[in-house]
């Protein structure tokens, strides 16, 4: 009797250690992250329904002279929740003044892209910008801008870093292939994921041979809309190595689920002074 | 010529000068800085944006028979919201000339003003209304629109960027804006009761005058346009008068420019195929000369432009273009007889483009930036391939901030006389701009 609990006691603690082990590898390996899944949260993070805001671009170049523009922006999720409707009406200054942009993003084709020049007094179609071209004028890319597709980038975790007082992943991202390079323009970025929420505050780019290209760092984060864990950099800098470029985007009145309509992703509202 | 100051150049300069000295020196830019933090919201909405733009331009010969001339200008605009829902949008400019450079039948004058436009915005639900002086633009083609032919240009006028001579005319015009599976499609009708023809750099010879007959009867224009989708297109007509004028003989030492009754049945489209954007025009225009055997009005003819551009690198664009012109019933205007009649019938086909029954050419732009957009250069250039006759525009500009740039460049017309762009070859000019914008 005694031996046959003492057998059974034993296949007990077997099978209580066997599970406690799996339990154990199984909470190591939830430890490690899945760099796809914190991308993929990092290019959402972002993304809100719609959004109304002012900014201020200042551009200064490498003798320390600024050139600011101001805009009004209103931003629309489409249907797919992933791509945006952007508009982007220029305030100021005067030589650009009532120019108007409208990007219509499509992640599984090109982007649709309409200009309205106060000048010429027409909407004009243009062919959707590299996605390694400047973003107007910037030190940010149209890729930078729209976020880099996950699946066509290799990740590798470098190591935990704190920015910010946030602790971050240091994630080397390279691209799938040469197509990748050299359509973004990057041959390697390393960028700064926040644990927290995965919102991506620093970034350091390699241009397409391989030599230091850019950095980005994005400031002042503010959780916009809390019911759906969306956050907004209200400050956002890059600098271009090469250069000595660099661009300083500031949002004001930044203001999220305005119930935006979708007159003003139309050449109407674009024509409008 | 080498520009060179003389005393009647410096007299008459010191208009340009005068201009510029107030506007510069009065202390209306920083006033406008201070002023606007100071201002109440409605009063900022009445603060004018502008320009003010001094230029000198060398031509072989303008028309006043001066190389040499010089130009300030104050350009003005305001857009303020009247209420919620009604804009007012005014835009005019005032120049200061070292010369007449206006030289033409109805404007001489070394310092002219204009209202480009003055007009109110307004909408209600999916309906637009613009009433008041405006410029209506037509057309997806590069800088050659076949369906343009509502808003004139003041072609005497010496501005750096071409646009800049359109100006308004007197024009009501309705839109409505199509919603739910019919978005981006809308239907605009224009009415348009005061004709105001294009202003031709053209001076009557000695002993001969000129006389514009401007017509008085209404003018209107129906427009179905659909963007935002894979293609954008428009389908348009236009009844109206024709914006160039017809020559004609009022007496043995009076020419008529007349503006004929036209019906212009148009349509274009602009997509993109792969990394270029296509763009396509084309225009039918019935005029007053249905058989075609009036050598003193156009006759009817088929408009068509089609074309490309592509970007390479991030900012280099090429844009190619080919145009075409078929004239219905072509009856050659040098066989006319006449002596007095036959040389006025020639230059009536050359100023219509009607020398031949077909016609066809290209165009091109070559365009580029640097420097995070701050120099802009540009060529853009028309050439005929029926008379070889051809125009060339190429522009530099650079962007010292955000308030001052400088523009450097060229019309560069050459041809036969007895060509198009051969008839403008003393209006050929390089200039030279600095510009002030707040």
């Amino acid at each position: 009797m005694k031996n046959k609990f003492n057998r059974s006691k034993l296949a007990s603690l077997i099978v209580a250690t066997s599970l406690m082990f799996v339990a154990l590898l199984q909470s190591a390996q939830a430890a490690e992250p899945n760099l796809g899944e914190i991308i993929k949260k990092s290019l959402m993070i972002n993304k809100v329904l719609d959004s109304t805001s002012d900014a201020t671009f200042t551009l200064t170049n490498k003798s320390g002279q600024e050139r600011i523009r101001k805009t009004y922006g209103v931003s629309k999720l489409q249907a797919n929740g992933i791509d945006n409707m952007r508009m982007t009406r220029f305030l100021s200054p005067s030589d650009v003044k009532g120019t108007v942009s409208l990007l219509i993003e499509h992640s599984a084709a090109d982007d649709d892209i309409w200009i309205y020049l106060p000048a010429l007094k027409k909407v004009r179609r243009l062919v959707s910008s590299n996605k390694r071209d400047s973003f107007v004028g910037t030190d940010f890319s149209y890729g930078d801008v729209i976020g880099h597709k996950q699946e066509e980038w290799n990740y590798k975790l470098l190591r935990e870093e704190t920015v910010d007082g946030a602790i971050c992943y240091v994630i080397e991202a390279l691209p799938n292939n040469d197509t990748v390079r050299i359509n973004s323009g990057y041959a390697k970025r390393i960028i700064w994921v926040r644990k927290d929420n995965a919102f991506a505050i620093k970034g350091e780019m390699d241009d397409e041979n391989g030599q230091p290209y850019k950095t980005f760092h994005m400031t002042e984060l503010q959780e916009v809309d809390a019911t759906r864990g969306k956050w907004q950099a209200m400050r956002l800098e890059s600098k271009n190595s090469q250069t000595g470029h660099q661009t300083v985007i500031k949002f004001e009145n930044f203001k999220v689920n305005q119930k935006v309509r979708d007159d003003f992703f139309t050449e109407r509202y674009m024509a409008k002074e | 010529m080498i520009f060179s100051p003389n005393v009647t150049w410096q007299k008459n300069n010191l208009r340009a000068v005068f201009l510029t000295a107030v506007v510069l020196f009065s202390g209306t830019f920083p006033a406008t800085t201070h002023a606007e933090t100071a201002l109440p919201a409605w009063a900022k909405e009445w603060l004018p944006t502008g320009s003010l733009r001094n230029s000198y331009w060398n031509m072989k010969h303008n028309a006043s028979g001066a190389n040499d001339i010089g130009n300030a200008n104050l350009w003005l605009k305001i857009t303020p919201h009247l209420t919620e829902n009604i804009t007012l949008v005014a835009e005019g400019w005032a120049r200061a000339s070292t010369t007449p450079t206006s030289a033409n039948i109805s404007n001489s004058s070394q310092t002219i003003s204009r209202l480009r436009e003055g007009y109110l915005n307004t909408s209600y639900g999916a309906a637009d209304f613009r009433i008041g002086k405006q410029i209506i633009v037509w057309g997806r083609a590069d800088q050659l629109n076949p369906t343009d032919n509502l808003s004139p240009r003041d072609n005497t006028q010496l501005f750096v960027e071409p646009d800049d001579q359109r100006h308004g005319t007197i024009a009501a015009k309705a839109t409505y804006n199509f919603t739910n599976a019919f978005s981006g499609l809308a239907a605009s009708a224009i009415w348009l009761p005061v004709f105001r023809p294009n202003i031709q750099p053209i001076s009557p010879p000695a002993g001969i005058s000129f006389t514009e007959i401007i017509p008085t009867k209404d003018q209107y224009a129906f427009k179905l346009e659909q963007t935002g989708r894979e293609i954008d297109w428009s389908l348009s007509y236009f009844n109206g008068y024709d914006l160039n004028p017809d020559l004609g003989l009022l007496g043995p030492q009076n020419l008529a420019f007349n503006h004929h009754r036209i019906r212009v049945l148009g349509a274009d489209a602009a997509t993109v195929m792969g990394r270029y954007g296509v763009r396509s025009e084309i225009a039918y225009t019935w005029t007053e000369d249905k058989s075609g055997d009036d050598p003193f009005i156009k006759n009817p003819f088929l408009y068509w432009v089609t074309g490309a551009d592509k970007t390479f690198l991030e900012y280099l664009n090429i844009n190619l273009q080919y145009f075409a012109r078929r004239v219905t019933d072509f009856q050659n205007p040098t066989v006319i007889a006449n002596p007095q009649l036959g040389p006025i019938a020639i230059q009536q086909s050359i100023i219509s483009s009607q020398q031949d029954g077909f016609q066809q050419g290209a165009s091109l732009r070559i365009a580029n930036k640097w420097f995070n957009e701050t120099l802009d250069a540009e060529l853009a250039a028309v050439y005929n391939f029926t008379r070889q006759d051809y125009l060339l525009r190429p522009k530099i500009s650079y962007a010292f901030n955000d308030h001052w740039r400088g523009n450097l460049g060229a019309n560069i017309f050459r041809g036969d006389d007895g060509t198009f762009f051969g008839l403008l070859k003393n209006r050929s000019a390089a200039f030279a701009e600095i510009r002030y914008g707040f």
